[in-house]
């Protein structure tokens, strides 16, 4: 038979199951009679889906509390902070005036959001497995008609005093069979006056997923369900600023009338904008960018520094707020952000030396907003490397060729080492010199050491003591074929190029004439000798190059000992066998014999002589000194009168502490050696019973190359300054009638 | 005793000669006038010429050291031989010529500017812009020509020379001999000039517009012995400066 009442709960149910004498509960004591009437048992309301409990009383019936309440559907607003949980800890769930806001909380800016919502939620117990529901996850539906028969049925299984009839769908009758409960598993007989309605229940009202409802979408995700009652029977559409769509309301029970569709709405997000990257040295100053939209960290802008900052330009059409996320990385790695997550972020960092490639990466700046859009530049691109130059090359000898011009005259013929002195060269810019460590003359290379990419004037400097004038250099990278060419012997190592993955390396050759050897040459007067006369006119030699300046070279064998020609160190020579126009028959006997002993003109001394100035050789009235062994000249014989002659029966050697030598000198031989950094200057003229050898050098060789270490400057007031008792002689006579 | 010949060799050349025309001489007189003696009578005779001759010459030379060292012009030996010593002066005139031939590289010097009594260099100078100089016809070699003058008080030298005949005796020497030929000297106060010969002996002679300075004197002694045998003897004494003062180094060997 029919109970005339309805139950309006399973647990009502199982408070008549469980309660002999009533209904097995005492909170269900007299249960048939006290019903909660349109309210419900406290407790029974459905909140799980969705129902709110409200309006509760309490009566004791036999003593014992019995408490209703109204349940009824809850208007889907928040009430309190946590029903706003979002299940991001990077936000902060805040319920205000029934309405949820998710806001970035800061603490996890640099992680970005998961990018999948996450699973439907399913809210204890309802869904757990081990609860009433048998449902197998949270994805099924949590309003499983099998929630009560599985509940009962375990029941049953406890007791085996009760049987419960299958018949229990929605509408149906959910039965109970006293008798039936004596033996577990027998049929049921669901027609037995012993069973209950489901009590009617006006279907659910469609609800929105509440996930999609909170946030701004650029699209609705698919994969999440628009509902989180009922379904959704249509597509969300765009609507102005917003995302609609409804959810179909659920079936009532018992013949219940269908619960109410609801439209829903999620407001419509646009993705966030990139707008700028901008890269700054560690001085902040903003790094230019170069052609091909690319840096890298050996330009000059960047201070020498690997610390670089950067700043990102963002904008999101729903606002800058709706930014929740800018992250900047570059070959994988992460930048790390300096600033808040805005209009514009900074960045920072220094780049170590692991970061060094040869290859060329892109900046990846990624914005993200509250929708999780996200905007992705990976326009700029960025090399890192160690800025290190390396550089080699050949001296070459360009004496033959006259100056060197770059980049072909006089990079022709290496330099000979032996002659070059080649030992040392080093490359200055920037404040920091950097030594070659191999030298194999005339080659070199900066083997472990190396320029810094971005010194545009790498001073090249040799060893002191190189015998290079004047070098020009020429300089390219490895594998170019051109040639660079400065007025001054620097190496740009700009020239290369950064982004290139070719080998930094630059070969610098240099060419330059050899230092020359020591040379004489005589001015306004000739060249006599009754052998041989060498001069020793350099072929760098490049005014007044010539052995005797206005004068002729005579003797029977003119000679210039270099590679510039007799004909170019020399206008007027004799060359030729009989070209003997020295006096062969004067030498110190002569003329003691025809000044001293003959006329009594001069003073004599005898041995040999050091003299520092002229005061040294005495004070004869005529100015003629007849020195009887040799004469060492260490001091310079500067003559104040107008005449001066200086008769030595051995050698005259003038040492490198003269440089002027005034008068008419006269020996056997007359040397001129040593070094100094002065040119030894003769004013006078030279006569050698022998020879004349000058070897005299310049301590400062590369003087050599345009300037005569030794000059012999003829000097005609002398003649006409002879004392006049030896200016009148015989000559040869006739004989005859 | 006067100072030794200079040029021994051709000293020697000349005594060679004129003794071989004094022994022709001698020998012509004696074959007319002694044609009847006997020859060892003639060889006794000749020998004693020679001897007479010497005695002449070395009287002769005496003469000339006299003048040179007392001034006196007459000089007679103890022996009772004498001679007369004939001074005249070279220059002064506007024509100069060198004694003879002058050597291949030998210098011939031509004062323009007297000198002093004292042998110094004086302050009269040559009164023309240029001369003209004149070699032996032919003359194939180079001359070496040096120009002293003084400009603004300093002593200064021009230095030319030519290649003569189109020979290239010097490298770099020039063909065209005109500026040899004629010697511009304008640009100052003329001094001296040495020409030298080279390659080819010649004969130097420069003239022009003004009277040449002296150059010194040119002595003729006459030695006669008691006996009456008569000799004469010339030499120049003349300014003369060592060559190797024309130019700024030389050496009888080697220059390097």
């Amino acid at each position: 038979m029919w109970s005339s009442e309805y139950i309006s709960s399973t647990s009502e149910a199982r408070c008549y199951v469980t309660d002999p004498n009533c209904n097995n509960t005492a909170l269900c004591y007299q249960c048939a009679e006290l019903s909660c009437g349109s309210k419900t048992h406290k407790g029974e309301c459905p909140t799980w889906l969705g129902f709110v409990e409200s309006n509760c009383s309490t009566t004791y019936p036999g003593g014992n509390p019995y408490t209703c309440c109204d349940c009824a559907e809850a208007d889907f607003r928040c009430t309190s902070n946590s029903q706003c949980d979002d299940g991001s800890s990077c936000t902060t769930d805040t319920c205000s005036s029934g309405t949820c806001s998710n806001t970035d909380n800061g603490t996890c800016d640099i992680t970005p959001p998961p990018d999948e919502p996450p699973d439907y939620e399913c809210i204890w117990p309802y869904c757990l497995d081990s609860g009433y529901d048998l449902a197998a996850n949270c994805s099924e539906d949590c309003e499983s008609a099998n929630h009560w028969l599985n509940e009962v049925y375990y029941i049953c299984a406890e007791s085996g005093s009760y049987y419960n009839c299958s018949n229990d769908v929605d509408g149906g009758i959910y039965s109970y069979d006293w008798e039936a409960c004596y033996y577990c598993g027998g049929p049921c007989k669901c027609a037995d006056e012993y069973g209950w309605c489901m009590e009617p229940s006006v279907g659910s009202t469609g609800r929105c997923n509440s996930y999609l409802t909170s946030r701004k979408w650029s699209t609705i995700p698919e994969s999440i369900a628009l509902c989180s009652r009922g379904t959704g029977v249509s597509t969300p559409v765009l609507n102005g600023n917003y995302w609609v769509w409804t959810c179909d309301g659920t079936d009532g029970t018992c013949g219940a009338a269908k619960g109410a569709s609801v439209g829903c709405s999620a407001v419509a997000n646009s993705p966030p904008i990139f707008n700028s990257l901008i890269i700054k040295n560690d001085k902040n100053i903003t790094v230019p960018v170069e052609t091909g939209n690319k840096n890298q960290i050996c330009q000059t802008a960047f201070n020498r520094s690997r610390s670089v900052n950067f700043t990102v330009g963002a904008s999101d059409p729903d606002g800058t707020a709706d930014i929740t996320n800018v992250t900047l990385t570059w070959n994988g790695n992460t930048i790390t952000r300096k600033s808040s997550i805005g209009a514009t972020t900074t960045f920072g960092t220094t780049f170590p030396s692991a970061y060094n490639s040869n290859s060329i990466y892109p900046f990846v700046v990624t914005i993200t907003d509250s929708a999780g859009n996200t905007a992705v530049d990976t326009s700029r691109y960025f090399k890192t490397w160690d800025c290190k130059v390396s550089i080699s090359g050949t001296i070459f000898d360009a004496t033959d060729d006259g100056d060197p011009v770059c980049p072909s005259v006089g990079f022709t013929k290496q330099a000979d080492p032996l002659a070059l002195n080649f030992t040392s060269l080093a490359f200055t810019g920037g404040g920091i010199g950097v030594s070659m460590t191999t030298i194999n003359s005339p080659n070199y290379n900066s083997g472990s050491n190396y320029l810094t990419w971005g010194i545009n004037t790498n001073i090249s400097s040799f060893n002191t003591d190189i015998s290079l004038t004047d070098p020009k250099i020429r300089f390219k990278s490895l594998s170019s074929v051109s040639w660079n060419c400065p007025t001054n012997t620097y190496v740009d190592t700009t020239i290369l190029d950064p982004y290139s993955t070719d080998p930094m390396s630059i070969t610098a050759d240099f060419s330059g004439i050899l230092i020359q050897d020591s040379w004489w040459q005589a001015s306004e007067g000739g060249v006599i000798g009754n052998s041989k006369v060498t001069g020793q006119i350099p072929i760098t030699c490049t005014t007044n190059c010539q052995i005797s300046l206005n004068g002729l070279v005579a003797a029977p064998t003119v000679e210039n000992d270099t590679t510039k020609s007799l004909e170019n160190s020399q206008s007027w020579f004799y060359s030729a066998t009989p070209a003997k126009l020295a006096n062969v028959n004067t030498n110190y006997s002569y003329f003691y014999s025809q000044y001293f002993v003959k006329k009594g003109i001069g003073t004599t001394l005898i041995g040999n002589k050091t003299i520092t100035s002229i005061s040294d050789l005495g004070s004869d009235t005529n100015y003629i000194y007849f020195i009887d062994g040799d004469l060492n000249i260490n001091g310079n014989i500067v003559n104040t009168n107008n005449f001066l002659m200086i008769i030595v029966s051995g050698d005259i050697t003038v040492s490198q502490d003269a440089d002027r030598v005034d008068g008419i000198l006269v020996a056997n031989n007359i040397y001129a050696n040593g070094a100094s950094n002065t040119q030894l200057v003769f004013n006078g003229s030279l006569f050698a019973f022998n020879n004349v050898d000058f070897s005299r050098d310049y301590i400062d060789r590369v003087i050599n190359n345009s300037t005569p270490a030794v000059v012999v400057n003829y000097n005609p007031k002398l003649i006409f300054n002879l004392p006049g008792s030896v200016a009148k002689v015989l000559t040869d006579w006739q004989w005859g009638n | 005793m006067i100072n030794k010949i200079k040029n021994k060799k051709l000293i020697k050349q000349n005594q060679g000669q004129v003794a071989i025309i004094i022994l022709l001489a001698s020998a012509i007189i004696l074959t007319i006038g002694l044609s009847a003696s006997k020859t060892t009578v003639n060889n006794t005779k000749v020998s004693t010429d020679e001897e007479l001759l010497r005695e002449a010459f070395n009287t002769a030379e005496s003469a000339i050291n006299n003048y040179l060292n007392e001034g006196s012009i007459t000089y007679t030996a103890s022996d009772g031989n004498n001679a007369t010593v004939d001074s005249s002066t070279i220059g002064n005139s506007q024509s100069l010529a060198s004694e003879g031939l002058v050597l291949a590289n030998a210098n011939q010097l031509f004062w323009l500017v007297n000198h002093n009594t004292d042998g110094s260099v004086g302050t009269e100078y040559y009164g023309s812009n240029s001369i003209t100089l004149a070699v032996d016809s032919g003359f194939s070699g180079a001359l070496k020509i040096d120009y002293f003058y003084l400009s603004a008080g300093e002593y200064k030298v021009k230095r030319l020379g030519c290649n003569y005949n189109n020979s290239s005796v010097v490298t770099g020497y020039t063909t065209d001999t005109s500026s040899c030929s004629t010697i511009d000297l304008s640009m100052g106060s003329p001094l001296l000039i040495s020409i030298t010969p080279l390659g080819v002996a010649t004969k130097l002679t420069i003239s022009g517009s003004s009277l040449f300075p002296s150059q010194g004197e040119e002595l003729t002694s006459l030695g006669v012995t008691d006996s009456g045998v008569k000799t004469q003897i010339k030499t120049r004494y003349i300014y003369q400066i060592p060559s190797f003062l024309i130019d700024a180094i030389t050496a009888k060997n080697i220059i390097q």
